[in-house]
């Protein structure tokens, strides 16, 4: 009994929006602002990082709450890290009023609400799940029902343009990064390249469309 | 390049961008094909996240492979010490039977001339088992993980994208072999089909105790004479074999590349030849 009621201490300070001593949350927002920076510096690297730090805190807080197979639990964890990741580079989210950690939680809580509506859950509510659910997680990002379809065609581009075209459109990279990150000539070259390898993504998909309707 | 690019690209002034945003709101043609652009955009995003998704997975299994290998070690450790405090008599070890003492002879005459000399039966000691090495040992005391300066991906100045052929290159010079070997069904059709790529898959395997399937690619690897480590494969191959106690199969393979006087392995085949024999 006492240590279920430490357990639940625990959680409630961990998740709590009550406020903080005040150098609770200096060290919060301190550790915010280098999660932010380290992502922006290098969000693939960065997520791997978060996911690893905080995976086996999840599991366990998740599987004590949902009746989830642990591979759906996994894929949920991987989706909300990347998620959170592209909240940060797209500058949708740009400072967090509780932990990285709680709002890693609360974008996969609402995964899990979704994934497991019609699943038994073995915790109903209680103020961890209500302080996760009133969080102002933005939406996530929607792609066309055909663009899984057509992931092959971007094998099918060099691997240069595929390395150009993801990182000014899904890492957001600026035209002079990109250009110090390769090596590249100038802003113009990596410009007109890029360009060309958006053009080229472009016919092939129309061609592919095509085909097919 | 087009308006739509540049605007995508984000190189229009505020006052160009405006004006682009007015025409998608009038033109239908110019919307039309300005989503058409969007959607190879969304290819694009789906395409990068897909790749860290699968990033992440790779070091997910990698966590739960060393998680479950530590709860095997605990669970072994448990069994030894619970066999030790519970067994009734104790842990019995079998030492190896002691030899005769043997009569200390004095460079002394014998005191009494009447007496014989004292026959000293000399008693043949047990034979002791064999010194040769081992196979496993032979395989360790040969096998150095491939490397190779030209390959790593670091001295090329870039931090390469993980899932690309330079990324792999990166992950093995680094001496990570088990993520080297996990990405590998990771890399791109393409990039799996590189030889180099291959051979270095295959390293990596051997590294990790699978030798049986590095040997089929490094035999896939070394019948191709423009492959440039042909040759390596064709060493690493042999050490496979002996990997997987295939011991006449290695002997003949340390006997091709020793007959070879330019092959880079040469020495090493003929000691580990004479080693086996």
């Amino acid at each position: 009994m006492n240590g279920s009621r430490a357990l639940w201490t625990t959680s409630s300070i961990l998740f709590s929006f009550a406020p903080k001593p005040h150098g609770l949350r200096t060290d919060i927002e301190t550790q915010n602002q280098q999660v932010f920076e380290s992502i922006l510096a290098d969000g693939n690297a960065a997520a791997e990082v978060l996911y690893a730090d905080n995976r086996n805190a999840f599991m366990r807080w998740a599987r004590a709450r949902f009746q989830v197979n642990p591979q759906d639990l996994e894929d949920i964890w991987q989706d909300a890290v990347i998620t959170f990741v592209e909240q940060v580079r797209s500058r949708k989210v740009t400072r967090l009023d509780c932990s990285v950690r709680t709002w890693l939680f609360a974008i996969a809580y609402r995964k899990m609400l979704h994934f497991s509506r019609k699943q038994r859950r073995l915790v109903w509510g209680g103020p961890t799940e209500a302080e996760l659910a009133a969080l102002d997680v933005p939406a996530e990002p929607e792609f066309h029902p055909y663009v899984p379809l057509l992931v092959g065609l971007m094998d099918e581009l060099s691997p240069q343009c595929r390395q150009l075209l993801v990182m000014r459109f899904y890492e957001e990279k600026k035209i002079g990064e990109i250009r110090t990150l390769l090596n590249l000539a100038n802003e113009n070259t990596t410009s007109a390249s890029l360009s060309r390898c958006l053009s080229r993504l472009r016919k092939m998909m129309e061609a592919q469309l095509n085909r097919r309707s | 390049m087009n308006l739509i690019e540049q605007y995508l690209l984000g190189q229009l002034n505020e006052q160009e961008a405006g004006a682009v945003e007015e025409r998608l709101r009038t033109d239908d043609a110019f919307r039309a094909e300005y989503e058409a652009y969007l959607q190879a955009v969304d290819l694009v995003r789906w395409s990068g996240r897909q790749a860290l998704k699968k990033r992440l997975k790779s070091r997910g299994q990698g966590m739960a492979l060393r998680r479950k290998g530590l709860l095997m070690t605990g669970l072994v450790l448990g069994a030894a010490l619970l066999c030790f405090y519970l067994w009734p008599d104790g842990i019995h070890i079998r030492l190896p039977p002691q030899l005769p003492v043997e009569p200390v002879l004095h460079d002394t005459f014998p005191q009494a001339s009447d007496t014989l000399p004292l026959q000293v039966q000399e008693k043949s000691a047990p034979a002791l088992p064999g010194k040769q090495p081992r196979r496993r040992d032979l395989f360790a005391e040969y096998y150095r993980p491939f490397s190779d300066d030209a390959l790593d991906g670091t001295v090329r100045g870039t931090d390469p994208e993980p899932y690309s052929y330079e990324g792999f290159l990166m992950l093995y010079a680094s001496g990570d072999f088990r993520a080297a070997a996990l990405r590998f069904d990771s890399l791109p059709a393409v990039t799996r089909g590189n030889n180099t790529v291959q051979f270095l898959y295959a390293q990596a395997l051997l590294h990790e105790g699978q030798a049986t399937k590095a040997l089929t690619y490094f035999d896939a690897l070394r019948g191709k004479s423009r492959f440039r480590y042909a040759q390596e494969a064709e060493w690493y191959g042999a050490l496979c074999l002996l990997k997987t106690g295939d011991r006449a199969g290695a002997k003949t393979r340390l006997g091709a590349i020793a007959s070879v006087d330019e092959h880079p392995y040469r020495q090493e085949a003929s000691l580990l030849m004479q080693a086996l024999r």
